[in-house]
C-alpha cells in the first residue's frame, strides 16, 4: 500500500479559509448520484463505464460567489473479462472479475456565476487524496490491490435555485488521481474518470 | 422533520450502494473457467534436457474418501503435457530408474473444493510419485506468488518438479512451474471436457514462454 499525502497542505489552507467566514454565511448540504466513465489506467483495468456512484457534499459560502467544502465519494467500476494478465510471475486467461472501488475524499472549492439567477453557472476544483481498491477474482483466486494516492477533480456544474430549501445541480466532474502506488499489475497507475451526475442540496 | 427525510433518503442511497458493491460478481468458483500459470523466477527452464512424466494423474482425494474421479480423461492429459514438452524441445525418459530425469511433471486433479493444495501430505500421501525415494520426509516447495492454497474440485494442475539439485531425503522438491485448469473437469460432455482439457493444457504451455530448451550452439 503505498501512500501519497501532498494534498493535506492544500487541505488545510482550504480549511483555514473556510472557518474564517462570516457566521450566518450560507451553507448547502447534499448527496449526488452519477455515472462515470473510466480512461487513462483505470479504462485499462476495466472498460465498462458504471452508475455505481454516490457522494456526500458540503460546502459553505465565503462570498457571494465562492464557496468552499468538502467532499465525500464512492465509485464502482467492474466488468467481467477473459483478457489475459500478468501478475508478477503469475499469468492468468480465462473469465476473471475485475472490480475497481474509489473513494475520493476532496477539500473542494467552487466559484458561481451572477448570483440571484434560476440557473447559476459553477467551476470548481477539489483536491485530496482517494483510496482505491482494485480486485480480480479468477477461479479461486482473489488479487487485491489498495492505494492512497493524491488527486484533483475539476468541476463544472449548474445550480438550479429554487425558493425551498431543496436546491438541485447537475455535474460533471473529471477525477484525476496522480499515476502512483501498485496497481495490477504491479504498477504505479493513474485511475482516472470523468462523473456526470445530479447533485441534490440542503440549504441552511 | 425535514432534515430527518433527507437523513432518511441519504441513508436509503448509501444503503443501495452498500447492497450493490460486488454485481455482477460470481461467487461460485466453478463458473471461472480459468488458466493459471506461475513460475520460480529464480529457475531455469532453458537447460533442462530431459522431463518423466508418471504414467498416472494423481487424484487428491482427502483420506478416507472414495476415489470418484473419472479416469477417461487421464491418457489425454499425459498425452497433451508429452507433446507441449517434446515441442519445446525437451526429451522424454521412459525409465527414471534408468536415466534420471532433470525434471518430472505431475498431473493432479483435485477432487472438493478447499483441499489446502500447497500443504498437502505429498509424502506420505503419494511418496510413490517419486520413484527413487520413499516418504522420507519431503515435500514440495511451491513458487511464490499467486499459487492458490484451494482449488476448485475437478482442477487440473500440473506441477514441475526440478530435481538437478535434490539430495533425496533432505529438504523439499521445488515445484518451478505450476499450470492450474480451474474446474475444467465440471460441467460438459465428455467431447467438451476433452476440448476444454486439451485447449487448457496448451493454453498453459502458451502463455508460458519460458519453457523452452535452448538451442545447442
Amino acid at each position: 500500500m503505498t501512500t501519497r499525502l501532498r494534498g493535506i497542505p492544500l487541505a488545510v489552507a482550504l480549511l483555514a479559509l473556510a472557518s474564517a467566514t462570516p457566521a450566518r454565511a450560507q451553507v448547502l448540504l447534499g448527496a449526488t448520484y452519477s455515472w462515470s466513465l473510466p480512461s487513462g489506467d483505470l479504462e485499462s483495468f476495466v472498460g465498462n463505464n458504471s452508475w455505481l456512484g454516490l457522494s456526500l457534499e458540503g460546502r459553505k459560502f465565503i462570498g457571494t460567489h465562492t464557496s468552499v467544502g468538502l467532499s465525500l465519494g464512492w465509485n464502482e467500476f467492474y466488468e467481467r473479462t477473459d483478457e489475459p494478465l500478468s501478475v508478477g510471475n503469475a499469468t492468468i486467461t480465462g473469465d476473471q472479475y475485475r472490480s475497481v472501488n474509489a473513494f475520493p475524499l476532496l477539500v473542494t472549492g467552487h466559484i458561481y456565476s451572477k448570483a440571484g439567477e434560476t440557473m447559476q453557472m459553477y467551476l470548481g476544483l477539489g483536491a485530496g487524496v482517494y483510496y482505491i481498491r482494485e480486485q480480480m477474482d479468477v477461479g479461486t483466486y482473489t488479487i487485491e490491490r489498495t492505494n492512497w494516492v493524491f488527486g484533483v477533480a475539476p468541476e463544472a456544474g449548474v445550480r438550479i435555485n429554487s425558493r425551498s430549501d431543496v436546491q438541485f445541480a447537475l455535474f460533471g466532474r473529471y477525477h484525476y488521481p496522480v499515476e502512483a502506488g501498485s496497481f495490477l499489475p504491479d504498477a504505479p497507475a493513474s485511475m482516472q474518470y470523468l462523473s456526470v451526475g445530479l447533485m441534490v442540496l440542503h440549504k441552511k | 422533520m425535514r432534515m430527518r427525510m433527507w437523513a432518511l433518503g441519504l441513508a436509503g442511497a448509501l444503503a443501495a450502494g452498500a447492497a450493490a458493491c460486488y454485481p455482477d460478481r460470481v461467487e461460485d468458483p466453478g463458473d471461472y473457467d480459468s488458466i493459471v500459470t506461475n513460475f520460480d523466477t529464480d529457475a531455469t527452464f532453458s537447460d533442462i534436457t530431459t522431463f518423466f512424466i508418471p504414467d498416472s494423474v494423481i487424484h487428491l482425494v482427502p483420506s478416507g474418501d472414495a476415489d470418484d474421479i473419472d479416469r477417461t480423461f487421464d491418457a489425454l492429459i499425459l498425452t497433451k503435457i508429452r507433446d507441449n514438452m517434446i515441442a519445446r524441445g525437451y526429451t522424454e525418459v521412459l525409465d527414471p530408474l534408468v536415466t534420471p530425469p532433470d525434471v518430472e511433471i505431475q498431473a493432479v486433479v483435485t477432487a472438493t473444493d478447499n483441499t489446502g493444495y500447497t500443504g498437502w501430505p505429498w509424502c506420505t500421501e503419494f511418496g510413490w510419485v517419486y520413484p527413487w525415494e520413499g516418504c522420507s520426509g519431503w515435500g514440495i516447495g511451491f513458487p511464490s506468488g499467486v499459487v492458490s492454497y484451494e482449488y476448485a474440485a475437478g482442477t487440473l494442475v500440473m506441477q514441475m518438479l526440478d530435481l538437478r539439485d535434490v539430495t533425496p531425503g533432505v529438504g523439499d522438491f521445488p515445484a518451478t512451474w505450476v499450470g492450474s485448469l480451474n474446474g475444467v473437469y465440471t460441467g460438459g460432455s465428455t467431447s467438451e471436457v476433452q476440448a476444454r482439457i486439451s485447449d487448457g493444457i496448451n493454453q498453459a504451455f502458451i502463455q508460458s514462454p519460458y519453457i523452452e530448451k535452448a538451442e545447442a550452439p
